[in-house]
């Protein structure tokens, strides 16, 4: 129960901090990725209706759009790539970063397709190849920081 | 790479990889974006709870008050604008005087384009008014109230309602039509009897037709029909020309009045044109004002009263937001009353009322708000331009020129980055009137407007943090439907 207030009151910090970083910078990759990450790679199953509502909701906050619509942008990905634990080992190296660059290419582009069928959100802002090249190098450290410390850890997939 | 095989051997439940929960979550979202107004107040409770840090930080971070109030000159100055633009070069019916009336608001049909205007009038207010309406040459729709009628014809409910105007090519709506026609109803759809001038070559003279609305498929609103000279219409080979109201036996619409502009689908240079077609001369998302046509002698429409503008005082902080939104303001009514959605968030203190953004879907006295410029919606603008002529502008923000300027792209008309001036604010719903500015404007690239705009301060600053500011509010949306903004521009006001 901790865990989930946590993760509920974390969430929004997640998305002002990549605001906070947005200010600084134009080269640091969106932390949405991060979560959609390790929603789909290393997230209990059970746990992932929750992670993503309160994502959802917090990001729902900051960006344009109602909660119902992020929580598509977040979730659709997520629900993609799960299936595909299956076949990848979770230590691989590899898999982080291409899946990272899947997340990198398919969210902005999600979140334009809901733009123009709900007039929700904001329209499509699709990164650039070196973007998605950024994101697939810096996403999976993120992550890796993400899953190591509350509550994001607890909610962590038992295993190797 | 693969553990696949090991795991389903274990006898690892299907549900660690389809898990259903997932999938029920996705199903509630797709309900959501299909039928928001359902979970909007499950969505609101959440945003309360959610947004508790925000507002302790808001308290933290509390400033001077950065902004006072003062009187909004600029948005009398563009309405009266606006309202002689829409009278110039108009005419009507013999025996019926122009007066002009504000849009408050805008319907979008089955179609997805707007094709409804609601007025700030009331239907008694306008009865008795001839059935057309105008914007300067142009015929634009019908009101939706019966030809020749008296007020209170029609129950008191529906005549205490704002009255609506049916553009050309309104469609009616799946409730409407389950209903039958009464007697001196209006048209359910509109029919024009119009003509064009053919220039061609080989086809000279004047083509007489009904313009209707068009179907679904077609890529223009208006459609041409029975053709007087279908000859002539099939040797029509170039779009563009004036189409206006012909001669009829019908006197509530005089001749003359444009209609919009022929366009010819289909293979025109072969000689085979399929369809004639006719886009509106105006986009009906950027019309702010129209002119109703009044008897001349019965004096039908009261006369004007003062505006009122009920405005609420606010707080507002900010807060980064992740790109391409960058900032977002989280804003709290003082008096604790309900913030009304879509309403503009005002800072008085500069130009006397300059347009900071829109209040989406307040909850609890809070709102969230995404500044103008950074907003991804599509605005009706007024353009004041030097020679004091007041354009309707559709444009949408696209992003900062490299000397910081905003970059607005002008959807309609297609020449309307040319123009330089002042812009100001169209009706962008019932709690965003027409009138308050935004910035000076220049023709930037090819279908670009550049606006300069006074500067924000960035983000996280704690001594400019936090500002009073005013949320504007026609009063006659919350309490009486008469009395309106437009009415300042109509004679009496102060």
């Amino acid at each position: 129960m901790i865990a989930w207030l946590l993760w509920f009151f974390v969430a929004l910090h997640l998305f002002l901090l990549d605001g906070w970083f947005a200010g600084l910078t134009d080269h640091v990759p969106d932390l949405s990725l991060s979560i959609a990450l390790f929603c789909a790679l290393y997230a209990k199953p059970k746990a992932l209706p929750g992670l993503l509502l309160c994502a959802a909701l917090s990001r729902s906050v900051l960006v344009p759009g109602s909660v119902a619509l992020h929580l598509l942008v977040l979730g659709v990905p997520v629900a993609v790539l799960l299936p595909l634990r299956g076949v990848f080992s979770r230590g691989s190296v590899l898999w982080p970063c291409l899946a990272s660059g899947f997340l990198a290419f398919v969210l902005p582009r999600l979140s334009g397709l809901l733009f123009r069928l709900t007039a929700e959100g904001g329209p499509a802002l699709p990164m650039t190849g070196f973007e998605i090249f950024v994101a697939m190098c810096v996403i999976p450290v993120f992550t890796l920081a993400l899953r190591s410390v509350p509550p994001l850890s607890l909610f962590q997939e038992e295993g190797p | 790479m693969s553990r696949a095989g090991d795991r389903h051997s274990s006898g690892e439940p299907r549900n660690r990889l389809f898990p259903v929960g997932l999938y029920a979550t996705l199903l509630v979202g797709v309900f959501g974006v299909t039928f928001p107004e359902l979970i909007a107040p499950v969505e609101s409770l959440a945003r309360t709870a959610v947004t508790l840090p925000l507002r302790a930080y808001s308290i933290l971070f509390d400033g001077r008050p950065a902004l006072a109030a003062s009187e909004p000159k600029a948005s009398l100055q563009g309405v009266v604008g606006l309202s002689q633009s829409t009278l110039r070069g108009g005419s009507g019916p013999v025996g019926y005087s122009p007066r002009v009336c504000l849009v408050v608001d805008r319907r979008v049909g089955p179609l997805g384009v707007v094709d409804e205007l609601i007025l700030a009038r009331s239907r008694d207010e306008l009865m008795g008014c001839a059935p057309l309406v105008t914007v300067g040459h142009g015929l634009v729709g019908f009101l939706d109230i019966p030809a020749h009628g008296r007020p209170g014809d029609r129950g008191a409910q529906f005549g205490k309602e704002l009255a609506r105007v049916r553009l050309l090519h309104y469609r009616g709506r799946r409730r409407a039509t389950k209903r039958p026609l009464r007697a001196r109803d209006p048209f359910p759809v509109a029919r024009v009897a119009a003509q064009v001038t053919c220039r061609e070559v080989d086809a000279q003279g004047v083509l007489n037709f009904l313009v209707v609305p068009a179907r679904a498929v077609d890529s223009w609103p208006l459609r041409c029909t029975l053709l007087d000279n279908p000859y002539l219409g099939s040797r029509l080979r170039h779009s563009g020309d004036m189409v206006t109201t012909s001669e009829t036996d019908d006197r509530s619409i005089p001749a003359g009045l444009q209609v919009g502009r022929l366009m010819i689908w289909g293979y025109p240079q072969l000689n085979i044109p399929v369809g004639l077609f006719v886009e509106p001369i105006r986009d009906p998302r950027g019309i702010s004002s129209v002119v109703v046509w009044e008897a001349a002698d019965g004096g039908s429409v009261p006369a004007s009263t003062d505006a009122k503008e009920r405005l609420i005082p606010v707080s507002f902080s900010r807060f980064p937001a992740p790109r391409p939104v960058r900032e977002r303001w989280l804003v709290t009514s003082n008096a604790g009353s309900t913030l009304p959605n879509g309403a503009a968030l005002l800072d008085r203190a500069l130009d006397g009322g300059r347009l900071l953004g829109l209040l989406a879907r307040p909850w609890s006295g809070q709102s969230l708000v995404t500044s103008f410029s950074a907003s991804t919606r599509i605005w009706a603008f007024l353009l004041r331009s030097l020679d004091g002529h007041v354009h309707e502008l559709v444009g949408r923000v696209v992003g900062h020129a490299p000397d910081g300027r905003l970059r607005v792209k002008i959807l309609a008309p297609d020449n309307g980055w040319r123009l330089r001036g002042e812009l100001l604010t169209g009706v962008n719903g019932p709690h965003c009137p027409a009138g308050l500015a935004i910035g000076r404007a220049e023709p930037g690239e090819a279908g670009v407007a550049d606006v300069t705009t006074p500067g924000t301060p960035r983000v996280f600053s704690p001594p400019a943090a936090r500002g009073e500011l005013l949320v504007t509010i026609p009063d006659s949306v919350v309490s009486d439907p008469r009395v309106f903004v437009s009415q300042r521009v109509l004679g009496t006001a102060r």
